[in-house]
């Protein structure tokens, strides 16, 4: 076939807009990165997805199930956001593709250049996508409520004829209840077709829009029929595609059946043993236009369609299995109506769906119409992008399409994953599989094209052909580039300091991870770029960082070296570079360049796919091999195919070292880099090159025009011709080639010394020089540099270059060079065989063209005279990088920048941002901007990056896929089940805490406890049994121990507080049953006091309703929950007293329609159209307004046909708010149940990313872990909140003060996060004070009970202040206190909450303080946080000051947190901050436990401003190894060295042990060890035992760890976890650092925990309280022999063996595992305090190196504590030394 | 098993911090260090360490330590600072002479 490339165009469209979602792919720059980069995006079924416990069957043996969890899964990616849709959130249910698709058009015509189409064009829009209508989530939820539950409900009728109706319809309504809903929105979602016409609808397109249904080969038959329409004119755009974006398990079972999917679960298309596929979710569009309309509107695009080929398999053998005669047709139709011949084809994408039978039916296929390989290198390569996402069934089309097209935009050969072992079929055809990125150099006289291939079951079968768009390429518009492997980030600043600061300034600015961060790496690098001007005396800091966080970490490195002022330069390995004395700025440039010996197979392949210059270059030298009609291209050399074993690798190198294919190759990659070294500006003074380099660097500097195709040709056909004539001769003499290290002078006396023919060729360095000669007299040298121990290396080549042996053969080339015009060039020349630069006369520099062949190459006294002359740059400019390494070791010790633009061991682009790093730290001038010349990036504004570490926010909603389940929750069960039956079932779930498993004495203590301590009694299980139904609250109080006389108080109200929250429940309920449609008024007017009553909910962040919303934790419903809110969440509004109509008016509706459609109301502008801007249609808003007149008992008078022709809210609120005729009847209430006084519950999430401040209010704070301790919420900041909830209730009103303020328990953020319930209730009362009461309660807590309680005053004015107290309340005693250490020891408070500035006077009466109004800038992330009511800061300063009184004053429990608070009272707005304010505190013991306090805030005007009265502070004892905890500077470690090495910790924890127990696990434990412990079913006083040996253990392990191999790691860093046996095991992310093993045992006892560690796995300690055992004791312990030993010795010796055999059991690891007897004491020395043990029976076996060893154990007894310790007793250099040699020598 | 003589090992350590010059490496390099693609440093940097490390403890056999490791296929063509270390120590091991100190 000879259809040239042009004669089909007329039927061509363009892509000039894509758009997805696959697996692992948000997006186009995902998905195309992740192909670039291997990235394989298969995985288990996600969460989201489908349940593996329900339907996964490993042995398919219920076949009913799915045998294979893997696959595609789109999982968290799947969301939508429907506001800028103006799609009504409710509406967001059905089918999830409908939404997304929605989504995928917008963007991919974005993506093509419009936000906005041309109303002409909108009109003239085609959409075709392809789309599977198997049983989807949607019809399957009519299926189950219709089909299912009925019949369910028969079998349960079957089961239990006892059941009579009212079960039956229980449980009818339970099911129903936590199916998915059926609504008037979810309805349109079942039929297939919407998903296309939710597109059409949204984005006004009137073109023909449908879906289709071609299995597998759905998106290209959707791209023919589109492409067919704009070809005929039917429309001028197309959307075209393929859907699939969630799997439904009954699709997957199919599969099964038909043993499709992979039993491996792998999916590896090609692979010899690839045996089955896997399935996957995705979407993916493009855009298409007619290729003529496209090039006369300038579109960018990204590849052409050609054509769509479709067959069908017509009579097969099953309408299931492959036919390859229905492929072949489809190939040969998409050829023909392509009008391309497939030879032109580089790169198929192939259907590949990795079945056996399917792959080789589609490589026969593929081989009928490519033909056969006959001998030659395979041309074509071959691979499939669903060995990365697996098979998207309709979506793989437009998955291989994006794919190709992307691949001809960017000249890419995208790889294939999973292929190891090619598929043998493939042998004979002209395909190979590509396994590897590579660039896709091309030097045909067509254009690249590519073919994908779609075939689906039931036997259609499509391909489609692509072609790059030649224009194009010379003018690549930026798209969808591969993100870099590496940028190069600069800085610039005046002074190191100067520079200091700036990198400081960044480090802190940026985010942690880039998935926080709305900026890619690439953005910042290419924003700093353009901050970098002209060179001026300025320093500059250069980065090559990988990632955000790479760069933030090494902008603090290098901020910490630069605050060294002796700091001169850096240079780190890692890409850091900084020089206090560049030598860059005015100094000369020398470029290198390399000769043949410099190349390696896939050199500077990542700068091809990143500087289409360079591989243009490549191109070219294809190009003029392919007119020379080579077998073998430059390209098939140098980016060879990928081998698939060691031994192909290794021939592509050896290929590559033949001198004609290496001195092409290195002077083509030469040329490529000077190509892009050119584009950034970077200009050489001088060239040199090496060798044959000396062609490039003659190139590079002018001296020769080579830089056409036919100056090349010259040179490389020359070249070649000239091995030719060398290799055929009979003459030639072999050569041998030495390499020595060794300089010139010892290789000649080497030389002289071996004799006969044999020349020194290359004085390279110092540190090398390379003799040739014939191959006896090399083998001679060789022997003598044996000798001599002279380090060498036989070169693999075997010409006898640069001696005189090679001149014959280099005169043949002196026609050569006769040829091109010799000139001055514009850059001098150096000549490495005379060390000079080259003569002027052309003559002469032919002359010396020719004579370097058989002259040296003195590299060496080049570089010196180059250095003379005042280069002091040094790039080599080509592969490899040896020149650099040359130039550097003869310049070493010498000012100079020695750079290679390439090295092996790095990605060439990485390698040249580094180049370009060390340039610009040295003040060479570039222009860095050329390096984000092809790519998209964007300026990343100051404000951006400034705000970069706030969250951006996600509107997105979740469009969860998983399989409505159908489930009874288990009050249903309850309720339901017949009460006669034993109610084991129920109780189940009543959480009965399980006993803990008896182990018999394991090495880890924690769960033996029970065993060590036979005497004690059965543990008490009521004090740790979680919080236990209503009625037992009155009797055991719940609350810790030690609050003694609050105890019964606290426990009588909170059994009230759990009546009245059952009672309340009740009321809320009818109450909202009687209204019928519940939240009618409108919320605003309840939490902002200071909007206008009418105003919406404020939020800046839109906030919506799931459509189903959970109504208990049961329910898993169809839709997730929506993101966090971010203001409070208004559950039951009041019904408060408005006279205003139109407000009323106004709130209902807007409550109703935000209830109704989702959009949050602060949305809901007035002016919006309903239908149009909003996606309400006229039966949504009749059922609104219907609504409404339900609920404003206005049904008479609202003629619902005049409102329903309203269009926008504003016009019905007009209709609404004109009274008809006659006043409306006063609004009565809504109902009859309705309560007087309405309550309202606000519920507010606080966490650690957002509410910063409670990031500086943390206790037990590590010093070396920000991260570490427990936040708790700050009592005054829970007033706040209080107070806020309140004046929701009652507008325009000032919160003037608190009363009766009570906080029952901390509220801490123990999981970073904690939401609170307010429910608010206004008082009865007249006056224009409003009492408001209030209660905060904890929802993490199991079941929440009020934490705080109080009641918030109101009033329009603040009250007159009366005189505050004196100053002499501190009878003028200075306190002792410094301003400047306030904060430095006793505190634990964070700079946001240090208020106090100064302690003026203290005495026992009272306090005086300086405090601060302080800033609430920095203190929330929230964007809506309101403005504070009250001060929250000075407020909690006002609390310090009692703690810092307490510290002076108090000699004992000294310790003081506030709970409860009488009054406080507010008589003035908030001050101004930096406004000084007079803390004055009248202070007083209550008896031995509370301080009560008066406190008075004073302002700068020495009016009172607030005070507080009965301010009650708790004293606490704090135990000295606890103080830590509550002290911010105090010592790092709790616990303290002991006996052998040990620490220990005395676990003394009076008061709240269960609060000290949260903020002591805070801080040591790490995130898995804190699940660990939260796990621990064991007592309170055992779970601070354990968290005593933790803490002994993680410290005593800091402490080696610093000391040994220098690590500073902090606690949680450190995790412990014990193994399977039980004993602990230590890992961490420092463990790599620390070869050899780590031993580590912890024992505790009745209130003493210890901890050993050390470098050997043999080590154990055990430690008991000294106590009288029970009877039996010494029976059961010890056997004859050992009692025998005991008698006469002390008591406590038993102890001590006790000990001493745990101690050596759990240093064997396996613990006591056949009982006491497994460790036998055979002596014991009391003198020494030693005893002797032998292991015993099974343990004996089970550790042979230990048998018959007798095991010294060091016992001591402290007091009442007797501990053992086994360890190994030799000395520690004959264990340790020699496992790990870095601990002595890596300091 | 590796077998490194700590004192073989410590010198190594020394001598790449004199061949580092001013280069540095954020990290503690350790005898999982590699040369080339940890150090960043080129095979002839190799070279002139064996030279240095020659100059130190004797003539060694370098040459056909660092022609094995050409050998090796492409990904796996480097060292660490383990295996130079067990390649010393070994070879002074077997050849006490050799051991000019």
């Amino acid at each position: 076939m000879t259809v040239t490339a042009r004669d089909g165009d007329g039927a061509a469209v363009a892509i000039i807009g894509m758009s997805c979602l696959f697996p692992g792919a948000p997006d186009i720059d995902a998905y195309w990165n992740n192909i670039v980069n291997k990235v394989d995006s298969v995985t288990d079924a996600p969460p989201e997805s489908w349940d593996g416990e329900t339907y996964f069957d490993a042995d398919f043996e219920d076949t009913d199930k799915v045998y294979c969890r893997r696959g595609g899964y789109l999982g968290s990616l799947l969301t939508f956001d429907p506001l800028p849709h103006g799609i009504p959130p409710v509406s967001v249910g059905g089918e999830p593709d409908q939404w997304v698709a929605l989504q995928l058009a917008r963007d991919a015509l974005a993506d093509a250049g419009w936000s906005e189409l041309p109303v002409e064009t909108r009109h003239r829009t085609a959409v075709v996508l392809g789309k599977g209508t198997y049983l989807n989530g949607g019809n399957a939820k009519v299926i189950q409520r219709s089909l299912v539950v009925g019949q369910t409900l028969d079998v349960i009728k079957q089961l239990h004829p006892e059941f009579g109706d009212a079960e039956i319809d229980r449980l009818r309504q339970e099911m129903k209840r936590v199916l998915p809903g059926i609504g008037p929105e979810t309805v349109p979602g079942l039929i297939p077709n919407i998903v296309v016409g939710r597109i059409a609808n949204r984005l006004d397109l009137m073109g023909p829009t449908y879906t289709i249904d071609a299995a597998c080969a759905s998106s290209l038959v959707a791209m023919q029929l589109a492409m067919r329409d704009l070809v005929n004119g039917e429309c001028d755009l197309a959307l075209a595609g393929g859907s699939q974006v969630w799997m439904p398990v009954p699709t997957l079972n199919v599969f099964c059946h038909l043993n499709a999917l992979s039993r491996n679960q792998e999916i590896r298309p090609f692979d010899k043993d690839a045996d089955g596929t896997l399935l996957g979710e995705g979407i993916g569009m493009v855009v298409l236009k007619r290729l003529a309309d496209a090039e006369a509107d300038g579109d960018r695009i990204y590849a052409v369609l050609r054509g769509v080929g479709v067959a069908s398999d017509g009579r097969g053998t099953s309408v299931m299995a492959p036919r390859v005669d229905g492929e072949e047709l489809a190939l040969r139709r998409a050829y023909e109506v392509a009008g391309v011949a497939p030879e032109s084809i580089g790169l198929i994408e192939a259907h590949g769906t990795a079945t056996p039978i399917g792959d080789a039916v589609e490589i026969e296929a593929l081989s009928r119409v490519f033909g056969s390989s006959q001998g030659e290198l395979p041309s074509c390569a071959i691979g499939t992008v669903k060995s990365m996402i697996s098979h998207t069934i309709p979506a793989s089309g437009v998955a291989g399409v994006i794919k190709c097209a992307l691949a001809l935009y960017h000249k890419v050969l995208p790889p294939t994953l999973h292929c190891d072992q090619p598929n043998p079929e493939l042998d004979r055809t002209t395909f190979y599989v590509n396994t590897e990125t590579r660039p896709w150099v091309h030097g045909g006289d067509q254009p690249r094209r590519a073919g994908v291939n779609a075939f689906g079951f039931g036997g259609i079968n499509a391909h489609a052909v692509l072609e790059e768009h030649a224009a194009t390429g010379g003018r690549e518009l930026p798209g969808h580039q591969a993100r870099w492997g590496s940028e190069i980030c600069v800085l610039e600043a005046e002074t190191a300091d100067g520079l200091r600061q700036e990198a400081l300034r960044l480090a802190t600015l940026l985010p942690a991870g880039e998935a926080e961060a709305s900026f890619t790496l690439a953005d910042l690098a290419s924003t700093l770029a353009g901050q970098i001007g002209p060179s001026a005396g300025t320093t500059r800091l250069a980065i090559v960082a990988a990632s955000l966080a790479d760069l933030g970490r090494k902008l603090e490195r290098a901020a910490g070296k630069l605050a060294d002022p002796n700091c001169r330069r850096i240079k780190d390995v890692s890409g850091i570079y900084y020089t206090a004395q560049p030598v860059g700025a005015g100094a000369k440039v020398a470029f290198l360049f390399p000769g043949e010996g410099a190349q390696y197979p896939g050199m500077l392949s990542d700068l091809c796919l990143n500087f289409p210059e360079a591989r243009q270059i490549f191109d070219r030298a294809d190009r003029i091999g392919r007119d020379e009609g080579r077998p073998r291209l430059p390209s098939d050399d140098i980016f060879p195919r990928p081998g698939f074993s060691d031994d192909e690798r290794r021939q592509a190198e050896e290929r590559l070292m033949r001198m004609d294919t290496a001195i092409e190759s290195v002077f083509t990659a030469n040329q490529a880099m000077h190509a892009v070294l050119g584009r950034l500006g970077l200009h050489a003074d001088a060239c040199v090159g090496h060798s044959s380099g000396e062609y490039a660097a003659a190139l590079a500097s002018g001296v020769v025009d080579l830089d056409t195709t036919d100056g090349i040709r010259g040179i490389g056909g020359a070249l070649r011709r000239a091995y030719a004539e060398a290799a055929s001769g009979d003459g030639v003499p072999k050569a041998a080639l030495l390499a020595l290290a060794a300089d010139r002078q010892r290789a000649e006396e080497i030389a002289a010394e071996a004799g006969g023919e044999i020349h020194l060729a290359m004085d390279n360095c110092p540190h090398q020089a390379v003799l040739v000669g014939e191959p006896d007299a090399v083998d001679r040298a060789r022997k003598i540099a044996d000798r001599e121990g002279v380090i060498y290396e036989v070169l693999p080549y075997d010409r006898a270059v640069h001696t005189p042996l090679f001149a014959p053969y280099a005169e043949g080339l002196r026609q050569v060079f006769a040829r091109p015009e010799v000139r001055d060039g514009h850059t001098v020349l150096y000549s490495c065989t005379t060390g000079r630069p080259y003569p002027a006369a052309p003559d002469e520099v032919r002359n010396l063209f020719v004579e370097q062949w058989f002259r040296p190459v003195e590299f060496r006294r080049t570089i010196e005279s180059l250095y003379d002359d005042g280069a002091r740059v040094f790039v080599e400019v080509g592969p490899r990088g040896n020149l650099a390494a040359f130039a550097e070791d003869t310049l070493r010790g010498r000012e100079a920048l020695v750079v290679p633009a390439d090295v092996r061991h790095r990605p060439s682009t990485t390698q040249l941002n580094h180049l370009v790093g060390q340039l610009v730290a040295h003040g060479v001038d570039l222009d860095l901007g050329q390096l984000f010349a092809y790519r998209s990036v964007r300026r990343v504004e100051r404000p951006e990056l400034e705000s970069a570490r706030a969250p951006a926010a996600n509107p997105t909603m979740s469009l969860a896929q998983r399989w409505p389940m159908l489930r009874l929750s288990p009050d249903v069960v309850d309720e339901v089940m017949p009460r006669s039956e034993p109610s084991g079932g129920s109780e189940n779930h009543r959480a009965a805490p399980t006993p803990p498993p008896v182990v018999t004495s394991p090495a880890e203590p924690a769960p033996d406890w029970a065993a060590v301590a036979p005497s004690t009694p059965a543990p008490d299980w009521a004090a740790v049994a979680p919080p236990t139904p209503a009625a037992e609250w009155t009797t055991p109080s719940p609350l810790p121990v030690g609050l003694d006389a609050m105890a019964a108080v606290i426990a009588g109200h909170l059994s009230t507080m759990d009546r009245f929250l059952a009672v309340n429940q009740e009321i809320m309920q009818s109450y909202l049953r009687a209204a019928g449609t519940g939240e009618a008024p409108p919320p605003a007017a309840v939490v902002r006091p200071v909007a206008p009553a009418v105003a919406p909910l404020p939020v800046s962040e839109p906030v919506f309703v799931p459509p189903v919303a959970p109504t208990n934790g049961h329910t898993n419903g169809s839709v997730a929950a929506p993101a966090p809110f971010p203001t409070p969440e208004i559950e039951a509004p009041p019904a408060p007293a408005v006279a205003d109509l139109r407000a009323e008016v106004t709130g209902q509706l807007l409550a109703l329609i935000s209830e109704r459609t989702g959009y949050p109301e602060a949305m809901l502008d007035h002016n919006l159209d309903l239908e149009a801007d909003l996606g309400i249609d006229s039966i949504k808003r009749v059922e609104i307004l219907g609504n409404y007149r339900q609920q404003s008992g206005r049904v008479d008078e609202i003629d619902l046909e005049l409102l329903a022709a309203q269009r926008t809210i504003a016009q019905i609120i007009d209709v609404l708010a004109e009274p008809a005729g006659s006043p409306p009847a006063a609004a009565p209430p809504p109902a009859a149940a309705a309560p007087d006084h309405g309550e309202v519950v606000v519920r507010r999430t606080f966490d650690l990313a957002e509410d910063l401040y409670l990031g500086d209010h943390v206790l037990g704070r590590d010093p070396s872990a920000p991260a570490s301790g427990l936040p708790v919420m700050p009592l005054t900041m829970s007033l706040e909140i209080l107070a806020e909830a309140a004046a929701g209730l009652v507008p325009d009103h000032a919160v003037i003060g608190l009363r009766d303020v009570t906080a029952l328990r901390w509220l801490a953020l123990e999981k970073g996060a904690v939401s609170v319930e307010i429910s608010v209730r206004l008082q009865p009362g007249t006056g224009p004070e409003k009492r408001v009461a209030v209660e905060l309660r904890n929802l993490s807590e199991p079941d929440p009970t009020p934490v705080i309680t109080a009641a918030v005053l109101l009033a329009p004015d603040y009250p007159e202040a009366p005189a505050p107290l004196g100053a002499g309340v501190a009878e003028g005693r200075p306190s002792g206190l410094a301003p400047d250490r306030l904060y430095a020891g006793g505190m634990f408070h964070g700079p946001m909450w240090q208020g106090v500035t100064a302690m003026v006077d203290s005495a026992p009466g009272g306090a005086t303080a300086t405090l601060r109004v302080l800033p609430f800038t920095g203190f929330s992330r929230r964007p809506a946080e309101p403005p504070f009511l009250l001060d929250p800061i000075v407020l909690d300063a006002a609390g310090q000051v009692i703690g810092f009184w307490a510290a002076e004053q108090l000699a004992s429990a000294n310790v003081v947190f506030p709970f409860r608070l009488a009054a406080l009272d507010v008589f003035g707005p908030l001050r101004p901050t930096g406004e000084d304010i007079a803390c004055r505190a009248r202070i007083a013991l209550d008896g031995a436990q509370l301080v009560r306090s008066d406190i008075d805030m004073v302002g700068a005007d020495g009016r009172l401003w607030m005070r507080m009265t009965g301010w009650e502070d708790k004293r606490f004892e704090v135990s000295p190894f606890l103080r830590p905890l509550v002290t911010a500077g105090g010592p790092a470690d709790l616990s303290s060295p002991w006996l052998f090495g040990s620490r220990r910790v005395d676990v003394d924890v009076p008061g709240d042990r269960k609060f000290w127990k949260q903020v002591w696990a805070g801080r040591i434990l790490g995130p898995n060890e804190r699940a660990a412990f939260a796990a621990l079913r064991v007592p309170e006083a055992r779970q601070l035992e354990w968290l005593g040996g933790r803490t002994a253990a993680k410290e005593a392990l800091r402490a080696l760890l610093a000391a040994g191999p220098g690590i500073e790691a902090t606690l949680a860093d450190i995790e412990i976890q014990p193994d399977a046996a039980g004993r602990p095991v230590v890992s961490g992310p420092w463990r790599d650092r620390v070869p050899g093993p780590l031993g580590l045992s912890i024992a505790h006892s009745d209130g003493v925990a210890v901890a050993v560690v050390g470098a050997s796995d043999y080590l154990g300690i055990d430690v008991e309280r000294v106590r009288t055992p029970g009877r039996g004791f010494g029976e059961v312990a010890f056997d004859d022999e050992e009692r025998q030993r005991l008698s006469g010795l002390p008591e406590e010796w038993a102890l001590r063996c006790w000990c001493a055999k745990e101690a050596v059991a759990k240093a064997t690891g396996s613990g006591l595992s056949d009982g006491p007897r497994s460790v036998v004491i055979t002596a014991v020395d009391p003198l020494e305090e030693r005893l002797t043990a032998r292991l015993a029976g099974r343990l004996a076996e089970a550790h042979p190196d230990l048998a018959g060893v007798d095991l010294v154990v060091q016992t001591r007894q402290v007091d009442d504590v007797v501990v053992a310790v086994a360890q190994d007793q030799r000395p520690p250099d004959e264990h340790a030394a020699a496992t790990r040699p870095e601990w002595s020598t890596q300091r | 098993m590796t077998i490194v003589d700590p004192q073989v090992s410590a010198e190594i350590f020394r001598l790449i911090a004199e061949l580092a010059d001013d280069w540095e490496y954020d990290g503690v390099i350790t005898l999982d260090t590699l040369f080339l693609s940890d150090l960043g440093l080129e095979s002839l940097d190799l070279v002139v360490l064996g030279t240095a490390i020659q100059h130190r403890y004797g003539k060694l056999p370098f040459s056909e330590f660092l022609a094995e490791i050409g050998q090796r296929p492409v990904d796996r063509r480097d060292l660490t600072v383990g295996e130079l270390a067990s390649y010393v120590s070994q070879q002074l091991a077997a050849s006490p002479g050799g051991q000019s100190r």
